[in-house]
């Protein structure tokens, strides 16, 4: 093989792999505009843990909500946070959002026709090891063209209860039965 | 109807003007309006000040007058951090935090004022409305807005003596003490007020206050002084600094401000005048800092969020951020240092947390470690080097000698055997052997001692420590003749372990092996072919030995070159004739006899737990007369043709009982180990505490998790009578994250320790334990957050059941809260239940409201054979 052979043959690779992560990390080319297909995409890169960098803009906001542990006798308050990402669509459907309490996944598609958007909710998950209760905090709000999911621990609470129930905004929303450990996480949305 | 409306409108009307006539004040409503926006992270304030005059009023009387308002408040807040907030004065009738969009409301209330009317018949009040708003985000743009329309109008004025001056208004005139006063706070750039910064003063009243304080004079005459204040630069609170911004000066009243940038500036407070002087600092940013020392000077490389290079201890690493993210380095040292005309040898790293007591050891050269969190924010790192060595003290042919020794000033006596641990390399021992002694009817005379295969005379020696070293102390029996025999105390080991044998002199030695009881495993010699090409264990019974030059056996593995075996003894009858002897073992070795392990012909009683392995081993010497000359001169007492030595050895093996000593983050596993098989009792001999180098191991799945050397450790490791304690430390959170909160059975085994230092084969006979590893857990019973209350309950994870041995130990555990906001411990907090053994109470008058957080620890009494994992708790 020759010298030039090599030489282009590494500029192929070193190309291939800008591109593939060009690829990876943004949605499409820089439109400047939402569609609801991009806010679909949003979501599903969420969903699965990653970091994305988008092509329009997006506006955080937050909210926060009270969760309660309770025990026997008592409860441990915890301020948890609902994150809401919008950007405006040319057209969408309707899709109402569930309340935070009822939302069920840690992150919700919603669309009002003029504008679409993720809302994040409360996510349970029951292991062998105990139940995982999951929020989204951002870190910070307002506009951004970067949303970087830290899945990492950041702020993890445990605690080992029986027949505990858990309240947001003083509702019920799950029951522990028998023995089992509770571990608050929170995952940091950081813009 | 109209009629009705018109007599309420005149009812109304002759009220007012009746209750105007009757209070003689001016009844009349003033409106102020502020407005404050933020659009980016500078917080705002918009202050608006109106005259209201009350007229009517008595000279020389001081009025306190009640104003009522009425604000309507119209604001919206967009982050979560931000807030907005009103009020009159220095008070606040509204602070609304968190996210708001567009509220409105309508607040209403009263506030009063004093006034002095002097020579006048009025006063005339300042009011002051303020509204502020933050968007409360640090880095990034926010926004909070308020706006508010208060009207407020006079409620009542109320007399309350001649004499007092509390003016506020500005009334007429009269004599009065005068009062000047200057309040010194400190606030961040949102304008919070911070308290405890130390603001150092001269001029007037020196010293050194905290904020918030005030300074005032008063004086018939002149109140007004002069004050120089100085604000410390840098100020730290707890985990957090911030840092000297500006300072602003500001009368009470009229508002007007003068700002400062140098940290020191005079302040001149006029005749009856108030000022607040207000030291600004930035937003608090957490700081760590993470000491790395060493016990000699070394160059130590590091690398992590604090940057890189390489420093020579002592140094610090220090590092401050906006987010609470900790200061982590990667620290290597040199493996070897030369310092001081020697090697220093790295030994281990000691990380150390000021606010917990215990250490963590690591014996990696290149380790991590961390201040991790606000709380937990200072740290120290002590690299240590080592430049020890042992020295070795035995006696022959008779053990428990009591030898004198003197080092480093302190002076002690040992018997023999035994080891002289961590010596300083460089340094002398001085040691001095009994002149005689007696050991039942006999008696004994010193010979010499043989110091490193070399032979001293005198009862006191000195050694110089340079490397690890052995020094023996040899009597001879008085009168011991052919056919004379001296009997020692058992010398105990373990199958395959080599037999002490020295052979101190030049001659012909004969070794005769005679079991006490009946065995078909006899004690055997390693010898080994003139070239080196094969080797042999042959029955130590009968053997004879030739010996040029003294013999003393090796320990561990030593490499042997062809020139050195020329100086072992040889064989000089028999099969293997003219081959060297290497040194002897209880029994073969079980690498080269499978069947030691067999248990086949076991002179080991497991119920009685009796050994029946003793044999008399004595040791016949003859001068012989071929000896080079230069050995004639050692004896002492002038050379003899024949000495005979004897001893008893005792095989066995080691036993042991695992004990487990809890702390915050793990457990201490502590070995106890004694022999397993003791001799029978008729051969009235005691048992002595093992000596062997073996390591006990805690092993999961072929995988040894945590080990340990005999006799070594960092707490709880030493000789007790017949017992040798080892200790090593096993955190839980490497038991959750290798197994998670899973029943384990740990396999606690004795092991060799290998010619690497480290566990090799299990020691044959010695015991096999398993050890349940069993997750614990405190269950949260009950929680009130404001003032702390916890109940928690002693409840075994996953119903696991626990071994019988151990279901009548203690459910007793300490508990110690952690307070992460200020990274206070709070130790020994739990108090139990009267009611319930397994149930503790925690009552501490602290407030844990969201977003404190607490780590709550358990420390578990004492457990053997049975291991706790219990993980703390984090609220």
């Amino acid at each position: 093989m020759s010298v030039n052979s090599q030489v282009i043959l590494v500029a192929l690779v070193i190309s291939s792999i800008i591109a593939l992560t060009l690829a990876t990390t943004r949605l499409a080319p820089r439109t400047g505009e939402a569609s609801f297909r991009d806010i679909i995409e949003l979501r599903e890169r969420l969903c699965s843990d990653r970091s994305v960098f988008i092509n329009f803009e997006v506006f955080v906001a937050r909210k926060d909500h009270l969760l309660e542990i309770c025990v026997e006798s008592g409860c441990r308050r915890i301020t948890v946070t609902e994150t809401w990402v919008i950007a405006p669509v040319s057209s969408s459907p309707i899709i109402k959002p569930e309340d935070f309490a009822k939302r069920g996944e840690l992150f919700a598609l919603h669309s009002n026709g003029t504008h679409a958007g993720i809302s994040t909710g409360i996510q349970f998950e029951f292991t062998k090891e105990g139940v995982i209760v999951t929020y989204v905090e951002a870190k910070r709000i307002g506009k951004t063209r970067k949303l970087v999911l830290s899945k990492e621990v950041v702020d993890e609470l445990a605690i080992y209860v029986e027949n505990a129930s858990i309240l947001l905004d003083g509702k019920e929303i799950a029951v522990i039965n028998g023995f089992n450990k509770i571990k608050v996480r929170k995952v940091v949305l950081e813009l | 109807m109209v009629k009705i409306k018109k007599v309420i409108f005149l009812a109304i009307f002759t009220a007012v003007v009746i209750f105007s006539l009757f209070t003689n004040t001016t009844l009349s409503i003033t409106s102020l309006h502020v407005h404050a926006y933020t659009p980016n992270y500078e917080d705002h304030t918009d202050i608006a000040v109106k005259l209201v005059t009350v007229d009517g009023l008595e000279p020389n009387s001081t009025y306190r007058v009640t104003f009522r308002y009425v604000a309507e408040v119209q604001y919206s807040v967009y982050s979560e951090s931000g807030y907005v907030a009103a009020g009159w004065f220095d008070t606040r009738f509204l602070r609304r935090s968190g996210v708001q969009i567009d509220k409105r409301e309508t607040i209403s209330g009263t506030f009063s004022l004093t006034g002095y009317t002097g020579d006048a018949r009025v006063l005339t009040f300042e009011i002051e409305l303020w509204a502020e708003a933050d968007g409360g985000e640090l880095y990034s743009y926010d926004m909070a807005v308020i706006d508010v329309v208060a009207e407020v109008e006079v409620h009542s004025v109320e007399k309350i003596d001649n004499g007092n001056d509390n003016s506020s208004g500005d009334g007429g005139g009269g004599k009065k003490t005068k009062y000047s006063g200057l309040i010194v706070k400190a606030a961040n750039r949102k304008g919070r007020e911070l308290y405890h910064v130390p603001i150092n003063v001269s001029g007037y009243r020196e010293g050194t206050y905290k904020t918030p304080f005030l300074i005032s004079k008063k004086s018939p005459t002149d109140s007004s002084f002069s004050v120089t204040l100085t604000a410390p630069r840098k100020f730290v609170f707890g985990s957090k600094v911030r840092y000297f911004i500006n300072w602003s000066v500001t009368p009470l009243s009229p508002r007007r401000i003068e700002w400062y940038r140098n940290n020191t500036i005079n302040v001149h407070v006029p005749d009856n005048a108030e000022y607040i002087a207000t030291a600004h600092y930035s937003g608090y940013y957490y700081w760590y800092r993470l000491e790395i020392k060493s016990n000699i000077p070394v160059l130590i490389k590091y690398s992590g969020n604090v940057g890189s290079g390489s420093k020579y201890t002592n140094f610090t690493l220090y590092r401050e951020s906006a987010v609470d993210d900790g200061l982590t380095a990667v620290l290597e040292a040199p493996e070897q240092v030369f310092y001081n005309g020697t090697f220093w040898f790295f030994d281990k790293w000691v990380y150390r947390i000021p606010i917990y007591s215990k250490e963590r050891v690591l014996y990696n050269n290149i380790g991590e470690f961390s201040c991790p969190s606000q709380a937990v924010n200072e740290g120290i790192v002590v690299a240590v080097y080592k430049r020890t060595a042992r020295l070795i003290v035995e006696s022959s042919p008779i053990d428990d000698v009591p030898i004198q020794i003197w080092y480093m000033g302190k002076h002690l006596v040992k018997y023999t055997n035994f080891i002289l641990e961590d010596l300083s390399i460089g340094s002398t021992i001085s040691l001095r052997a009994p002149g005689r002694l007696f050991d039942g009817n006999r008696e004994y005379l010193f010979s010499h001692w043989l110091v490193d295969e070399k032979r001293v005379n005198s009862e006191l020696i000195e050694v110089l420590v340079n490397e690890d070293i052995k020094v023996i102390a040899f009597y001879s029996s008085r009168g011991n003749e052919i056919g004379e025999g001296v009997k020692t105390r058992g010398e105990w080991l373990t199958p395959g372990e080599s037999v002490n044998i020295t052979l101190p002199y030049p001659g012909v030695y004969t070794i005769k092996v005679i079991p006490y009881y009946n065995t078909s495993r006899p004690l055997v010699a390693l010898v080994v072919a003139k070239n080196a090409s094969k080797y042999a264990y042959v029955d130590l019974n009968d053997l004879t030995l030739m010996v040029k030059t003294p013999f003393t056996p090796k320990h561990g593995s030593v490499h042997v070159s062809a020139k050195e075996l020329r100086k072992y003894p040889v064989v000089t009858s028999g099969e293997y004739e003219g081959w060297y002897f290497l040194g002897a073992s209880a029994w073969v070795p079980d690498i080269e006899d499978p069947s030691v392990n067999s248990h086949f012909d076991d002179p080991f009683d497991d119920r009685r737990s009796l050994t029946y392995a003793v044999y008399n081993l004595t040791i016949t010497w003859r001068s012989s007369l071929n000896i080079s000359k230069p050995w004639e001169r050692y004896p002492k007492t002038g050379p003899r043709n024949v000495k005979s030595w004897s001893k008893t050895i005792v095989i066995t093996s080691i036993d042991f009982t695992v004990w487990s000593f809890y702390e915050r983050e793990g457990v201490y596993v502590v070995w106890e180990a004694y022999y397993k098989y003791l001799p029978p009792p008729e051969l009235n001999l005691s048992p002595k505490p093992p000596h062997q180098d073996v390591w006990f191991t805690l092993e999961y799945s072929n995988n040894i998790v945590v080990s340990q050397r005999l006799g070594r450790g960092s707490r709880y490791y030493g000789v007790n009578n017949y017992s040798i304690f080892s200790d090593a430390f096993l955190p839980y959170e490497y038991i959750l994250k290798e197994y998670g909160l899973k029943h384990l059975v740990f396999k606690a085994r004795v092991r060799w320790s290998g010619p690497l230092g480290s566990p090799v084969n299990i020691v044959p006979y010695s015991e096999e334990k398993d050890i349940p590893v069993v997750p614990l857990c405190m269950k949260l019973l009950e929680i009130e957050e404001k003032p702390l209350h916890l109940v928690f309950k002693w409840t075994l994870l996953n119903r696991t059941t626990l071994p019988e041995y151990s279901r009548l130990f203690c459910p007793c555990v300490s508990i110690d809260i952690l307070t992460e906001w200020n990274g206070r411990l709070y130790e020994n907090v739990g108090v139990k239940s009267e009611y319930d053994y397994t149930v503790y109470i925690v009552d501490l008058d602290i407030d844990i409201s969201w977003p404190r957080r607490i780590t709550v620890y358990f420390k578990h009494s004492r457990t053997e054979n049975l291991i706790l994992v219990i993980p703390s708790v984090r609220i």
